[in-house]
């Protein structure tokens, strides 16, 4: 394996696990448990900046006017940041959500245990 | 003979993990069955290996996948270290270990 291949599997990897925590806490508070989910989350950051500082040696490398190689496998490397990228920024979303249907069902239990 | 299946997103990272495989258990004189599906064809085809792998990426599904499998064989999912390296002999001696002490 060539140098950039290793730096293109450091990369599928680390980005792999990152996206891998984000869908864990969209399941997770999908049950409604919401206290791993800042953990989850930590973790998942923590790949991915992992992923993104590899990512940046090479685009600085090629500003330094080393020729990138064009591969099948670089193009599917950054398919998946951006897959990662977009994930994390949904995952947000849904954890919101999940904690906003998480209030309404308690105020709907609220209000039917009063007029029972 | 042991058969080990891997699956990921589309079969393609995981496509030369199987390549470094198959090289380590022909050094090893290991006889193994190697083979990579995306996670879709999963369902089909883990009832042909005595082992599931999955990549990292597809790694918050393991639940849903064993509960499937149902404990028929062992489903793990990769370590990311020996995937971002492509340590083929660490993987396949992994599994074999984990196969060995279960029989």
């Amino acid at each position: 394996m060539t140098g950039s291949e290793q730096d293109l599997f450091e990369i599928l990897s680390n980005v792999g696990a990152a996206k891998s925590e984000y869908m864990k806490a969209i399941q997770s508070v999908k049950k409604q448990n919401f206290t791993e989910v800042e953990s989850l989350f930590k973790t998942g950051d923590g790949y991915l900046l992992a992923a993104h500082k590899v990512h940046t040696k090479m685009i600085q490398e090629e500003a330094g006017g080393s020729e990138p190689k064009i591969s099948l496998l670089l193009v599917h490397v950054e398919d998946q940041l951006m897959g990662c990228e977009s994930i994390k920024i949904m995952a947000k979303e849904f954890i919101h959500v999940y904690a906003q249907l998480q209030d309404l069902k308690k105020e709907q239990t609220l209000i039917l245990n009063k007029i029972t | 003979m042991i058969r080990i299946l891997l699956a990921c997103n589309a079969g393609m990272s995981t496509s030369l993990l199987v390549k470094k495989m198959q090289e380590a258990a022909t050094q090893q004189h290991i006889e193994a069955e190697i083979w990579a599906v995306p996670e879709a064809e999963l369902f089909d085809e883990w009832t042909r290996a005595d082992f599931v792998l999955l990549g990292p990426q597809i790694g918050y599904m393991k639940d849903e996948i064993e509960e499937i499998i149902q404990g028929k064989i062992p489903v793990q999912v990769i370590d990311m270290k020996d995937y971002g390296r492509m340590d083929g002999t660490k993987v396949l001696l992994t599994v074999v270990e984990q196969l060995g002490s279960a029989s």
